[in-house]
C-alpha cells in the first residue's frame, strides 16, 4: 500500500470538509458575535465544494484505497449526496434558529461539518474499523450538538443520556467487531465475506458477533429495543439538530449496515435475516403505535422516525439489488420530507414560545396558508399517501420485499403504515379543521424559506417523477 | 302506427297542455279530448299496431281485439262523462292527473306485452294516488300513502312475476298463462288481484277511495279495478280459484256494505261486491261467463260511476259524509235523487236497467256451469246489494228523519254528467243488443225471459219488504256510528268490532293490518337494524381503533425517562435475542 | 401487447379532461376574490364537461378495445407507463364525473362561505383524481389517483362539514386507506406474478395460479367493497355522507361509490375470472343483505340526509348483485345502475342541500307542506324520489329491471329477496316524500323559504333530463357498454374453461 497522490485525490471531498471545518474554527476566533452567520454561509460553501468534488469523482476512477479500508464507488457517492443534502438543509435551518435560541456560536457549524465528514467516512468505509472511526467521529460531534443549549436543562439531560447510551452501544458494536476479527481474522469487508463463506454459518460465536453488530447499529438507527434514547434526545436537542440527526446519521448508519450485512455477511444471511425481520416488525409497531399518544411534536416525530427506520430495515431483509436500492432511495426521500417537517417546526420557535406541542398548530391554516400547505405535503408524504415521495419510498420497499417473497412482512408493514397515518393526519386536522386559539408569529427567514422550498420540491418531484432518482439509486448499488 | 292512433297519446300528451289553458277554453278542451279519444277507439279495427324493440324484447303498444276494444269503449265513454262531471273543478293538477290516469289505463288495455303493461300499470298507480292526495287533508294523505304502498307492492310482485315468466318461457307477450303453478304464475296473479281488490288484499279500496275528492272518486271507481279485471280476463280465464274469490267478494262486500255509514265507503264496499261477480265470471272461463263478466264490467262502470257521482254531489253540496246525519234531501235535490235511484236500480239488477242484462248473465253462466252453490250465493249477494245500495242508502240520504239541511241541486255540469250516465243505464237495460254485439264471444243469451224477470223481481221485492219491516234495526246510528269516530285507533277499534260479530272482526283486522300493524312492525324492524348497525358493526370498527390507542397509551409508559431503564432495556433486548437464538439454534 | 385502437381524436383528450381541473386549481391559488374564485371554478368545470362530450360522441361502440389511448414511458426501471384509455365500461363514468363536477360547484355556490378558495381547489383536485381513476390503465397510475383522492376528500369533509365532521373525516380516511393498502400489496404481487408489468391490459391476458387469484382477489375485493360500500364495511358511509357539505355528498354518492363497483368490475372480475365465480355466491349474499338491511336502516332514519345515505347502501347492493350474477344482463344492468344511482342520488343530495340552505334543518319532523311553499322544488324532488324508487319511465327502473332479470337468470331466491328490497325502497322514499312535501306547513322557515333560483334549476333540470332520457331511451347508453361487457363475459368464460381443464 503506497500512499500516493492518487488516493489523496479520491478522498479530496473528505479532506475538503475536514480542513474547511478546521479553518472555520480559526475564523470563528476573529469574528465577533453578530457575524457568526458568516461561518454558516462559509460552511454551506464548503459543503457545495465537497459535493462538487464527490460528483466529479463519481463513477469514473473508483477503487479501494488506504489499504482497502476506504472505497469510492457509486454507492458511497449516492449516500454522500444524501449527507450533503441533509447537512446543507440543516445548516440553512439553523442560521436563524440558533439566533433565536441565543446560542449562535461558530463551533456549531464546525461540529456539523465534522459530523458530515464522519458520515462520509462511514459511507465509504470498507473496513469495520474505518466504519467505526467514522461512526464515532459523527457521534461525538452530535453528542456535543445535542447539548448545545447549555442553559437548557432538557438539552443537557438529552446530551447526557445520548453520550452514555451511545458509549454503551459503541462498546457493544466494538465488541461485535472484535468477535468478528477473532473468528475470521479480518475486519476488511470483502475478505470477511469470503471468510464467512467458508465458515459454517451456524457458528454460535459468529452469530453472537452478528447480534452485537446488530445491537450496535440498531442503536444508531433507533431500532427497537435500542430506541429508547431517541424520544428524549429528539425532544431535548435543538430542533435543527434533531432534524439533522433524524436523517444524516440515520442514513449513514444504514449505509454502513447495508455494506456490512448485505456485503460482508451476505453469505450467512440465514443467520441474521430473521433477526432483522423481527426487529423491523417490532420497530414499526412500537414506532407507529406509541406515536399515536404523543403530545409533543418532536417526540411524535421521534417515534415516527423509529417507525421509518423499521420500514428501511425491511429493505435489508429483502436484500438483493432491489433491497439495497430501496433503502437508498428511502433515505433520500426521508431526508427531504423529514427536513421539511422539522423546518416548519423551527418556524414556530420564536421569542420564548417553543411551539413544540401538537396543539400549538391548531388553526394554522387560517393564518399562514403557505406554511399550512407545506406541512400538509410533508405530513401526507410521511404517511406515504401518493402523489408524494413518501409513497414512492414505501412502494419500492414493498416491491423489494415481495420480490424476495416476504408477502406477510409486507402486509404487516402496510397495516402499520395505516396506523401511523392516523397521527400524521391528526396534525393536518388540527391545522385545517380547528379554529386558531392564538396568534401565529412565524420566525421566517430567507434561509428557512430556501430550505423548505428545496424540501417541498424534492417531496413533490420524487413523488411524481421518481424515474431519475430511482435509476440513480439502482445504478449506484455496491456489488453485494 | 300509421293506420292506428293510440288514444293514450291524446290523454298523456294532452295532459301537459291543461295548465296553460284558462276558463272556458280549458273546459272545452277537457271535454274535447275524451270525445276525440272516443272517436279514435270506435274507429279502430282489430289488429296489432305500434310494435317496437326495446332491450331486445318486442314490445307492442297496440294489441287491439274485441276484448280490449270493449274496455276502451267504456273507458273513453266514462272519461268523457267524468270530465263533464268535474268541469267545475278549478284545480288543473287534478285534471292532469285524471288525464294521465285515463291515458295509462287505455295504454294498459291495449298493451300487447308485459313490459308495456307494467309501465302503464305503474303510471296508473301514481297518477291515481295523486287524485287522492289532491284532497289535501291529513287523512287523505295518509290514505293515499297506504294506497301507493299497496300498489307498489302489487307492482313489485307483478314485475317479479313477469321476469320469472320471461325466464321460464322466454316470452314477454301478454296472453293467457298456462297454469303450471310456477312462482311466476302466482306472482303475476297476486299483482293483478291486488288491483282487483280481492280480499284479503282489498283493504286499500274502502280505505282510500272515500278519502279522494268528489270528482276523483268517480275516476278511481272506474279504472284501476276494471283494468285489473281486464288483465285477469286476458291472462287467467277459467282459473278455478278465481270463481271462489269472486263469490266470496260478492258476499263479503255486500255484508260489510250493509253495516257501513259513510256513504262513499258503502259504495266502495259495493265495488268489492260487484267485482266479485265479474271475477267469478272470469274464473268460470266459459264463453258466457267471460261475456257476462265483461258485459257486467261495462254496465257496472257506468252505473257505479253514476252512483258515485250522485253520492258525491250530495257530499259536494252538503259537505256531510255520514248517512246518519243526512236525511230528507229528496225535497231539495229531487233530480239527484232520481238519478241516484236509476243507478241504484241498475246495480241491483232491476229489469230494464243495465245491471239486469249483465248480472243475470253471470248468474246464468254459473248455473249453466252447474255451480249450484255459486249461483245461490251470487243471488243472495244481489239481494244484499239491493238492500244496502238501493234501499238503505237512499232512504237515509233522501228520506228518513229530516235533518233539515239546506241543500240545493249540484252544478249543471254535474247533473249533465249524471244524466248521460243514467241515460246509458236505461238504454242498455232496454236495448242490450249493441252491448252484446261488442262482447268478445257470440251471445246466445236472452235476459228478458219470464223466469229471469219474475225470479229476480221476487227476490228484490222480498228484500224490500224485509228492509222496511226491519228498518228501525237497520238505522245507521245504532249500527255503525262508531266506525269513523274510532277508526285509526289501533286495538280499541278491533275491540269494538268483536262486539259486532265475526265479519266486523275480520274487516277490522284487515284494515288495521294495512294501517296500524304492518308499517309499525316494519319500522320496529328498522329500529332493530339501526341498533345493530350502530352498536355492533360500527362499534366493532371504532373498538379496534380505540384498542390501538389504549395500547399506545400503555406502551408509552415504558419511556420512563430514566437512563438506567433505557440501558437496562437495551441489555435485556440483547439478552432476549441471544436466548432466542440459542433456543432455535442460530436458525 | 397494447390492445387498443388508436386515438380517434388527434389530441390527448383524456389527459385534457383529467388535468384541466388541476390546472384550474393551480390558477385559483393566485386568485383572492371569493366571487371570482366561484366563477373560475364554474368555468373550469363546465369547460371540463364540454371537453368530455366529444369523448362520448366519438366513442366507437363497435369495439371493446381501449380508445383515446395515451401511452408514454414514465418509470422505465419499474416498467411503469403513463397509460390512459377508456372502453365502454369506463367512458360513461368519465362523463358522469365531468357532469357532476360543475353541479358540485353550483351546489356549493351559496352553501360555502368560509374559505371558498380552498374549497374550490379541493373540489377541482378531487375531480382530477376521480376522472384519472376511470382513465388509468396502469396499476401504478390507477393507485396514484385512487389514493390521492383521499387528501382533498378528507379536507372537504373535515373542514367544511357539519357538527361531527372531524370524526367523519377520520373515519372516511382511515377506513378507505385500510382497504386500499391491501390492494397495493395485491398490485405488487400481480406485478411479479404477471411478468413484471403494471399494464392492466397486459395483465388481463395473464393466467394466474389459483392461490394468487384467490388471495389477490380478496385484497382487491376488500379495497373496493369498502368503497362501494358493501355490508359489513358500510359504516363509514352514513357519517361521511351526513357530515360532508352538499358537494361532498354529491361526490361521495355520485362518483366515489361508483369507483368501488367500477374497480370490482375492471380488476378482480376481469383479472381473476376463476376467483370471481369462486366467490360469487358469498358476494351475492352480502349484496342481498345490503339491499334489505340498508333498506331497513334507511327506514329508521329521521334525518333526510342519513336516509338517502343508507338508501345508497341498498342501491349499491343492487349494483353488486347485478355484477356478480355474472351474466351480460346483470352486468349491464349493474353498470347502468351505477350511472343512474350517480345521477339520481347526486340529485337527491343536491335537493337536500338546496332546502337545507333555506330551512337549516334536515329533520324529517320539521318538514311538511313544501309542495305549497316551493312548488318547483317539490316537483324536482318528486321526480328524483320516483327515479330513486325505480318507477317505470325513470332511469333506475331500467337498471333494476336488468339487474333483477339477470338475478333471476342466476338464482330465483336472491332475485326474489332483492324485490323485497325494492319494496322497502318504496316505503322509505315515499314516506320521506310524504312527510316533506305533503300535508300542512308547520315550520315557519318553510313558509318563508324561497323557491329554487336559476342556477339550481339549471343543475336539477340537467339531472332530470338524464333521469328521463335513460328511463325512456336507454338504448344508446347500453350500446356503449354492450361490446365491452360481452367481451368481458367471453373472456371470463374462456379463462374459466381453461381452469376447468387444469382442475
Amino acid at each position: 500500500m503506497t500512499f500516493d497522490i492518487y488516493n489523496m485525490v479520491l478522498i479530496m471531498p473528505e479532506i475538503i470538509v475536514l480542513s474547511g471545518a478546521c479553518l472555520l474554527i480559526l475564523l470563528d476566533l476573529v469574528l465577533d458575535q453578530n457575524q457568526k452567520h458568516i461561518i454558516a454561509y462559509l460552511s454551506l460553501f464548503v459543503i457545495l465544494i465537497a459535493a462538487a468534488g464527490t460528483w466529479m469523482f463519481a463513477g469514473n476512477n473508483s477503487g479501494e484505497i488506504l489499504g482497502r479500508m476506504f472505497t469510492i464507488d457509486g454507492y458511497s457517492t449516492f449516500f454522500k449526496m444524501v449527507f450533503y443534502l441533509s447537512t446543507f438543509l440543516a445548516v440553512l435551518l439553523s442560521i436563524n434558529y440558533i439566533k433565536v435560541e441565543g446560542v449562535e456560536r461558530g463551533e456549531y457549524y464546525v461540529l456539523m461539518l465534522f459530523a458530515l465528514s464522519g458520515m462520509m467516512i462511514m459511507a465509504s468505509g470498507t473496513d469495520l474499523l474505518s466504519i467505526y472511526v467514522g461512526l464515532e467521529l459523527m457521534a461525538l460531534s452530535i453528542y456535543v450538538l445535542t447539548g448545545f443549549i447549555q442553559y437548557n436543562g432538557r438539552s443537557n439531560e438529552a446530551a447526557m443520556k445520548y453520550v452514555i447510551l451511545g458509549a454503551f452501544s459503541s462498546g457493544v458494536l466494538l465488541y461485535g467487531i472484535s468477535l468478528v476479527y477473532g473468528i475470521t481474522g479480518t475486519t476488511q469487508l470483502s475478505d470477511l465475506s469470503t471468510a464467512v463463506k467458508n465458515q459454517g454459518s451456524m457458528d454460535m460465536a459468529l452469530v453472537l458477533a452478528i447480534i452485537f453488530l446488530v445491537a450496535g447499529f440498531g442503536f444508531k438507527v433507533a431500532a427497537v429495543p435500542f430506541h429508547m434514547w431517541a424520544p428524549d434526545v429528539y425532544e431535548g436537542a435543538p430542533t435543527s439538530i434533531t432534524a439533522f440527526m433524524s436523517v444524516g446519521p440515520k442514513a449513514a448508519s444504514f449505509a454502513a449496515i447495508l455494506r456490512v450485512f448485505l456485503g460482508a455477511l451476505g453469505p450467512v444471511s440465514v443467520s441474521w435475516v430473521n433477526l432483522i425481520a423481527a426487529l423491523s416488525i417490532v420497530t414499526m409497531a412500537v414506532g407507529s403505535i406509541v406515536a399515536l399518544s404523543q403530545t409533543n411534536i418532536k417526540r411524535m416525530l421521534a417515534y415516527s422516525s423509529i417507525a421509518h427506520a423499521g420500514y428501511a430495515l425491511l429493505g435489508l431483509v429483502a436484500g438483493g439489488p432491489d433491497g439495497i436500492a430501496a433503502v437508498m432511495l428511502y433515505m433520500l426521500i426521508y431526508t427531504f420530507m423529514n427536513m421539511g417537517i422539522f423546518g416548519t417546526i423551527i418556524l414556530m420557535r420564536k421569542g420564548n414560545f417553543r411551539g413544540e406541542n401538537i396543539e400549538d398548530y391548531t388553526g394554522l391554516s387560517k393564518v399562514n396558508k403557505g406554511t399550512a400547505l407545506l406541512m400538509l405535503i410533508f405530513l401526507f408524504s410521511l404517511a406515504g399517501i401518493p402523489p408524494t415521495a413518501g409513497f414512492v419510498g414505501k412502494f419500492y420497499i414493498f416491491m423489494a420485499l415481495i420480490r424476495s417473497g416476504y408477502v406477510p412482512l409486507a402486509v404487516i408493514a402496510v397495516i402499520m403504515s395505516a396506523i401511523s397515518a392516523y397521527f400524521y393526519i391528526r396534525i393536518v386536522m388540527l391545522i385545517y379543521m380547528k379554529e386558531p386559539t392564538r396568534e401565529f408569529d412565524l420566525a421566517r427567514s430567507p434561509a428557512n424559506s430556501l430550505a423548505l422550498a428545496i424540501a417541498a420540491a424534492g417531496t413533490i418531484l420524487i413523488g411524481i417523477l421518481p424515474a431519475w432518482f430511482l435509476d440513480m439509486a439502482k445504478s449506484a448499488i455496491f456489488p453485494g | 302506427m300509421t293506420d292506428w292512433f293510440h288514444p293514450s297519446i291524446l290523454f298523456i300528451a294532452g295532459a301537459f297542455l291543461i295548465p296553460f289553458l284558462k276558463g272556458n277554453v280549458r273546459k272545452a278542451y277537457l271535454v274535447l279530448i275524451p270525445a276525440l279519444a272516443m272517436i279514435a277507439v270506435f274507429s279502430t279495427a282489430e289488429g296489432t299496431y305500434g310494435t317496437h324493440s326495446f332491450l331486445g324484447h318486442e314490445i307492442i303498444f297496440g294489441k287491439v281485439d274485441k276484448l280490449s276494444l270493449v274496455f276502451s269503449y267504456v273507458f273513453t265513454l266514462m272519461a268523457f262523462i267524468g270530465m263533464v262531471y268535474s268541469l267545475h273543478v278549478e284545480d288543473p293538477g287534478q285534471h292532469m292527473a285524471a288525464f294521465l290516469y285515463v291515458g295509462s289505463s287505455l295504454g294498459a288495455v291495449f298493451a300487447g306485452d308485459y313490459f308495456t303493461l307494467f309501465i302503464f300499470w305503474e303510471i296508473m298507480a301514481f297518477t291515481s294516488a295523486y287524485l287522492i292526495f289532491a284532497k289535501r287533508e291529513r287523512r287523505s294523505i295518509e290514505a293515499g300513502f297506504r294506497y301507493l304502498l299497496v300498489h307498489v307492492f302489487g307492482g313489485a310482485c307483478l314485475l317479479g312475476g313477469i321476469i320469472l315468466h320471461y325466464t321460464d318461457t322466454g316470452s314477454t307477450l301478454f296472453g293467457p298463462i298456462e297454469h303450471n303453478g310456477s312462482m311466476g304464475f302466482y306472482l303475476i296473479m297476486i299483482g293483478f288481484i291486488v288491483n282487483a281488490a280481492v280480499p284479503p288484499l282489498h283493504a286499500w279500496l274502502p280505505d282510500a277511495y272515500p278519502e279522494s275528492t268528489v270528482t276523483g272518486t268517480v275516476f278511481l271507481s272506474i279504472f284501476t279495478t276494471k283494468v285489473a279485471l281486464y288483465v285477469l280476463a286476458r291472462a287467467f280465464p277459467g282459473t278455478e280459484i278465481l270463481v271462489w274469490f269472486g263469490t266470496m267478494m260478492a258476499l263479503y262486500g255486500v255484508i260489510y256494505a250493509t253495516m257501513e255509514n259513510d256513504c262513499r265507503r258503502l259504495l266502495a264496499y259495493h265495488m268489492v261486491s260487484q267485482l266479485g261477480y265479474m271475477i267469478a265470471g272470469v274464473g268460470m272461463g266459459t264463453e258466457i261467463g267471460l261475456n257476462g263478466a265483461i258485459a257486467h264490467a261495462f254496465t257496472y262502470i257506468i252505473y257505479k260511476g253514476l252512483l258515485f257521482m250522485a253520492a258525491g254531489s250530495v257530499i259536494y253540496v252538503t259537505g256531510i259524509r255520514k248517512l246518519s246525519e243526512m236525511g230528507g234531501l229528496y225535497k231539495t235535490m229531487p233530480l239527484t235523487f232520481i238519478l241516484y235511484m236509476i243507478g241504484g236500480f241498475s246495480i241491483s239488477a232491476f229489469p230494464f236497467f243495465s245491471g239486469f242484462v249483465s248480472k243475470s248473465m253471470v248468474v246464468a253462466a254459473a248455473s249453466h256451469d252447474h255451480r249450484a252453490v255459486v249461483t245461490l250465493l251470487l243471488t243472495i249477494a244481489s239481494s244484499g246489494t239491493f238492500l244496502s245500495t238501493t234501499l238503505k242508502l237512499p232512504y237515509h240520504m233522501f228520506f228518513g228523519h229530516d235533518s233539515g239541511i239546506k241543500a240545493k241541486e249540484p252544478p249543471l255540469n254535474m247533473l249533465i254528467g249524471m244524466g248521460i250516465a243514467a241515460f246509458l243505464c236505461i238504454a242498455i237495460g232496454v236495448f242490450p243488443g249493441p252491448l252484446y254485439s261488442v262482447l268478445p264471444y257470440p251471445v246466445d243469451f236472452e235476459p228478458y225471459t219470464g223466469d229471469h224477470i219474475t225470479g229476480s223481481l221476487g227476490i228484490l221485492m222480498f228484500t224490500a219488504l224485509g228492509f222496511f219491516m226491519l228498518l228501525k234495526y237497520l238505522h245507521p246510528k245504532n249500527l255503525i256510528s262508531l266506525d269513523t269516530d274510532w277508526s285509526y285507533r289501533m286495538g280499541s277499534r278491533v275491540f269494538m268490532r268483536i262486539a259486532k260479530g265475526p265479519v266486523g272482526v275480520y274487516e277490522g283486522f284487515i284494515t288495521e293490518v294495512s294501517n296500524t300493524i304492518a308499517l309499525p312492525v316494519i319500522y320496529s324492524f328498522a329500529g332493530i337494524g339501526l341498533w345493530i348497525d350502530r352498536n355492533i358493526v360500527d362499534r366493532f370498527v371504532n373498538g379496534v381503533a380505540n384498542f390501538v390507542l389504549t395500547i399506545s397509551a400503555s406502551v408509552r409508559r415504558i419511556q420512563t425517562g430514566f437512563l438506567q431503564h433505557y440501558a437496562l432495556g437495551m441489555v435485556i433486548g440483547i439478552m432476549v435475542i441471544i436466548i432466542i437464538y440459542s433456543l432455535v439454534g442460530g436458525g | 401487447m397494447i390492445e387498443a385502437v388508436h386515438n380517434s381524436l388527434g389530441i390527448p383528450i383524456l389527459s385534457i379532461v383529467t388535468f384541466l381541473p388541476l390546472a384550474g386549481a393551480a390558477v385559483l391559488l393566485f386568485v383572492r376574490n371569493a366571487g371570482l374564485v366561484r366563477w373560475i371554478a364554474l368555468a373550469v368545470t363546465v369547460a371540463d364537461f364540454i371537453v368530455s362530450i366529444p369523448i362520448l360522441l366519438n366513442f366507437d361502440r363497435t369495439t371493446y378495445h381501449m380508445q383515446f389511448v395515451e401511452h408514454y414511458q414514465w418509470i422505465p426501471s419499474w416498467n411503469i407507463t403513463y397509460f390512459m384509455g377508456v372502453d365502454g365500461i369506463s367512458v360513461l363514468f368519465v362523463f358522469l364525473s365531468a357532469l357532476l363536477g360543475w353541479i358540485c360547484v353550483v351546489a356549493s355556490w351559496k352553501a360555502i362561505e368560509q374559505r371558498v378558495k380552498e374549497f374550490m381547489i379541493a373540489l377541482l383536485v378531487m375531480q382530477t383524481a376521480m376522472i384519472g381513476v376511470f382513465c388509468a390503465l396502469d396499476f401504478f397510475l390507477f393507485y396514484l389517483f385512487w389514493e390521492a383522492m383521499l387528501i382533498p376528500m378528507y379536507l372537504i369533509i373535515g373542514v367544511w362539514g357539519g357538527k361531527n365532521r372531524i370524526y367523519a373525516a377520520f373515519k372516511f380516511f382511515l377506513y378507505t386507506l385500510a382497504g386500499s393498502i391491501f390492494m397495493l400489496i395485491g398490485i405488487i404481487v400481480l406485478y411479479f406474478a404477471g411478468g413484471e408489468t403494471f399494464d392492466i391490459i397486459a395483465l388481463m391476458h395473464q393466467k394466474f395460479s389459483l392461490p394468487v387469484q384467490l388471495w389477490v382477489f380478496l385484497a382487491f375485493f376488500l379495497a373496493f367493497a369498502i368503497k362501494v360500500p358493501m355490508f359489513p364495511f358500510h359504516t363509514w358511509l352514513p357519517d361521511a355522507h351526513v357530515e360532508a357539505p352538499t358537494a361532498g355528498s354529491i361526490i361521495l354518492a355520485g362518483i366515489l361509490l361508483k369507483m368501488g363497483t367500477y374497480g370490482l368490475l375492471r380488476f378482480p372480475m376481469a383479472l381473476f375470472p376463476y376467483a370471481t365465480s369462486y366467490y360469487a355466491i358469498p358476494i351475492i349474499v352480502l349484496s342481498v343483505i345490503a339491499i334489505i338491511y340498508g333498506g331497513f336502516l334507511a327506514l329508521a332514519q329521521t334525518d333526510i340526509k342519513k336516509l338517502i345515505a343508507y338508501s345508497s347502501i341498498s342501491h349499491m347492493g343492487f349494483v353488486t348483485l347485478g355484477l356478480f350474477v355474472l351474466n351480460a344482463t346483470g352486468i349491464e344492468g349493474g353498470i347502468l345502475q351505477m350511472l343512474n344511482h350517480g345521477i339520481t342520488t347526486g340529485a337527491l343530495f343536491l335537493c337536500i342541500g338546496v332546502i337545507y340552505e333555506r330551512t337549516h334543518t334536515r329533520e324529517l319532523a320539521a318538514y311538511g307542506g313544501l309542495a305549497k311553499a316551493v312548488p318547483i322544488y317539490t316537483t324536482f324532488l318528486a321526480i328524483f324520489v320516483l327515479s330513486s324508487l325505480a318507477i317505470p319511465g325513470t332511469n333506475s327502473f331500467i337498471g333494476e329491471l336488468l339487474i333483477i332479470t339477470g338475478a333471476f337468470g342466476f338464482n330465483k331466491v336472491f332475485a326474489g329477496l332483492s324485490i323485497i328490497g325494492a319494496m322497502l325502497g318504496a316505503v322509505y322514499l315515499l314516506g320521506m316524500y310524504k312527510k316533506i312535501a305533503l300535508g300542512e306547513i308547520t315550520n315557519p322557515h318553510i313558509r318563508e323559504a324561497w323557491d329554487v333560483d336559476g342556477r339550481e334549476i339549471a343543475a336539477m333540470a340537467v339531472l332530470a333530463l338524464f333521469v328521463f332520457w335513460i328511463g325512456l331511451n336507454s338504448a344508446p347508453f347500453l350500446d356503449i357498454m354492450h361490446v365491452s361487457v360481452n367481451h368481458l363475459i367471453e373472456q371470463m368464460n374462456t379463462v374459466n374453461g381453461y381452469y376447468a381443464t387444469i382442475n
